[in-house]
């Protein structure tokens, strides 16, 4: 630590670009996982905050949730299990067209999502996705869906969002004067053994997910920014601090030479990249939380304490991974580098 | 009166290509304590290799060094580095101080590696003082004039109360009366401490003060 900290206090200016660096690569990394989970949460968050681990849907090869066409005898003939009704529809509110995502629970089930604002809906009543408070939406509000006036008495408290659409959630009664399918039978049990008819078929929630329009295309793409960014992250550490250790290589001999052992030596290296990262990821946590204020409400854009801990250890991890070059030409210097040369 | 270091038919040999080149050949000597001794010899004549081969850093290709008794070449990778950071003082051509530690600290660092941290600030400051260098001891390497540095040097190499100091032309950077003033700053220590030092130089003109001089 004497030797690490020693070097970093003399070559400050080199040490602040370091941090420079890992700041910008961490504000990235947090700001494109960001917005990957914003888009997460804005394209599939019912799938995601609805308590339903098994689907039973129609059999296809795409599970495609609005795809999937189960009958009133479909559903009567699987055991246990909730029906859920789900169309993605057009409305009107206030004389503006309005696209939504209209899901249909059994109100008794625990899948129905909670709302503080009311308990109980009657028919023709929802409770909406608060992102539609964006949309001037509020309680008490009323709007023209199938020649009806429907009224929302609530918004629910978790995200429910599907396919970019935001949902409004009704009772089956409602559903009922709508239309007699339904798109899935719901339960919460992973791997449950159910044993369904030949023309549907059972999956899990990882499935459906995968099959939201768009889902897998955005999170993808942006996923493989993230990875990407966490290789260049360790390469360009990688090199930083091989080039600054080959500068050393002479100084390393000398410092074996007069007894310094290696271990030592890699502790010192070790400390500084550890100290440099942290400092260097605090700053870019704390840039990215700036980044949020100023970021437009409409941009999907949603981190948490958790994924901001995650990726922080990988970057973590990364600038680890960057030094093991440097600790192969520590070891393997000759501390005969110090004897007949002068540098 | 015992010896501090045996050095007994000492060969070393390089393979290059089909050819072996010797460059030392059954060198021996024996050094006691309270000794300044030069290797005087020039350019390429081998006196280097015998420095490092005496301070553990290359292995002889036959023959024994016998430090205080102990045959160095027989001792583990660990073990010889022990060895040089507990009875061994370098100084290396140029000084080849850590150059981002004041004077003050490039003294530290040799107590903080023989784990002697509370006595050793006083030690240091008494062999700053001594070697007439209280005033620099916040400076850098860089600050120093090249006489200066050396002088840190010695006071580095002397750190860690060593029997024996090896000094790889310690005046190669140095004009003639600078490089005088050190070595003889080197002799006087050696002789006051009871120590042993070898000191390898081409430079005729850095041994009268010598009390024996191996000619290469």
């Amino acid at each position: 630590m004497f030797l690490a900290w020693k070097e970093m206090r003399y070559a400050k200016l080199r040490y602040v670009l370091i941090i420079g660096i890992i700041t910008l690569i961490t504000a990235l990394v947090l700001s494109i996982s960001g917005l990957a989970n914003g888009l997460a949460v804005d394209n599939a968050s019912a799938i995601k905050n609805m308590p339903t681990e098994t689907y039973v849907v129609e059999a296809d090869d795409k599970h495609q949730l609005e795809r999937s066409q189960l009958t009133e005898a479909d559903v009567e003939a699987i055991q246990g299990g909730s029906p859920l009704g789900m169309q993605m529809v057009e409305i009107t509110h206030n004389g503006e067209p309005l696209n939504i995502s209209l899901f249909a629970f059994d109100q008794s089930s625990k899948f129905m999502p909670a709302s503080n604002d009311v308990a109980h809906l009657e028919p023709y009543e929802v409770l909406a996705d608060p992102s539609l408070k964006q949309q001037g939406l509020t309680i008490g509000d009323s709007f023209r869906y199938n020649d009806t006036t429907w009224t929302v008495k609530g918004f629910t408290d978790e995200r429910y969002s599907y396919g970019h659409t935001p949902a409004l959630i009704t009772g089956l009664n409602t559903w009922h004067s709508l239309t007699d399918t339904y798109q899935a039978v719901l339960f919460s049990e992973k791997d449950t053994a159910i044993d369904p008819p030949s023309s549907l078929d059972v999956v899990q929630k990882g499935d459906i997910l995968s099959n939201v329009p768009g889902y897998s295309a955005e999170q993808g793409s942006l996923t493989m920014m993230v990875t990407f960014l966490l290789i260049i992250a360790a390469i360009v550490l990688a090199t930083f601090f091989y080039v600054m250790t080959l500068q050393k290589l002479h100084q390393y001999g000398v410092l074996k030479a007069i007894g310094t052992k290696v271990r030592i030596l890699l502790g010192a290296l070790f400390a500084q990249i550890s100290l440099l990262s942290v400092l260097g990821i605090a700053a870019g946590v704390a840039l990215t939380y700036g980044l949020t204020v100023v970021i437009p409400g409409g941009v999907p854009f949603e981190l948490s304490v958790g994924m901001i801990l995650f990726n922080s250890g990988l970057i973590l991890i990364m600038a680890w991974i960057g030094s093991l070059l440097s600790f192969r030409s520590i070891v393997s210097v000759d501390p005969l580098e110090a004897i007949g040369s002068v540098k | 009166m015992k010896n501090i270091l045996e050095l007994e038919n000492i060969n070393k040999k390089y393979e290059q290509g089909s050819e072996t080149i010797t460059v030392l050949d059954d060198v021996s000597m024996s050094v006691k304590p309270g000794e300044f001794g030069a290797i005087l010899g020039p350019s390429g004549s081998g006196k280097s290799t015998l420095l490092s081969i005496i301070g553990a850093l290359t292995n002889p290709t036959a023959g024994e060094v016998r430090l205080n008794g102990r045959n160095v070449h027989y001792l583990s990778k660990k073990e010889q580095t022990n060895l040089r950071l507990e009875e061994i003082g370098f100084i290396f051509q140029g000084a080849n101080l850590v150059p981002f530690l004041t004077v003050e600290e490039q003294l530290q660092l040799i107590g903080k590696l023989i784990h002697q941290k509370n006595q050793i600030t006083k030690y240091a400051e008494d062999l700053l003082a001594h070697l007439g260098l209280t005033d620099r001891s916040s400076h850098y390497p860089e600050q120093l004039s090249g006489g200066e540095q050396q002088r840190v040097a010695i006071a580095r190499a002397l750190m860690n109360q060593p029997n024996l100091i090896l000094a790889d032309e310690p005046t190669a950077s140095l004009d003639r009366d600078r490089g005088k003033s050190v070595v003889n700053l080197l002799a006087n220590e050696t002789r006051k401490r009871n120590i042993a030092a070898i000191m390898v130089t081409h430079d005729e003109a850095m041994i009268e003060n010598c009390d024996w001089v191996y000619q290469m």
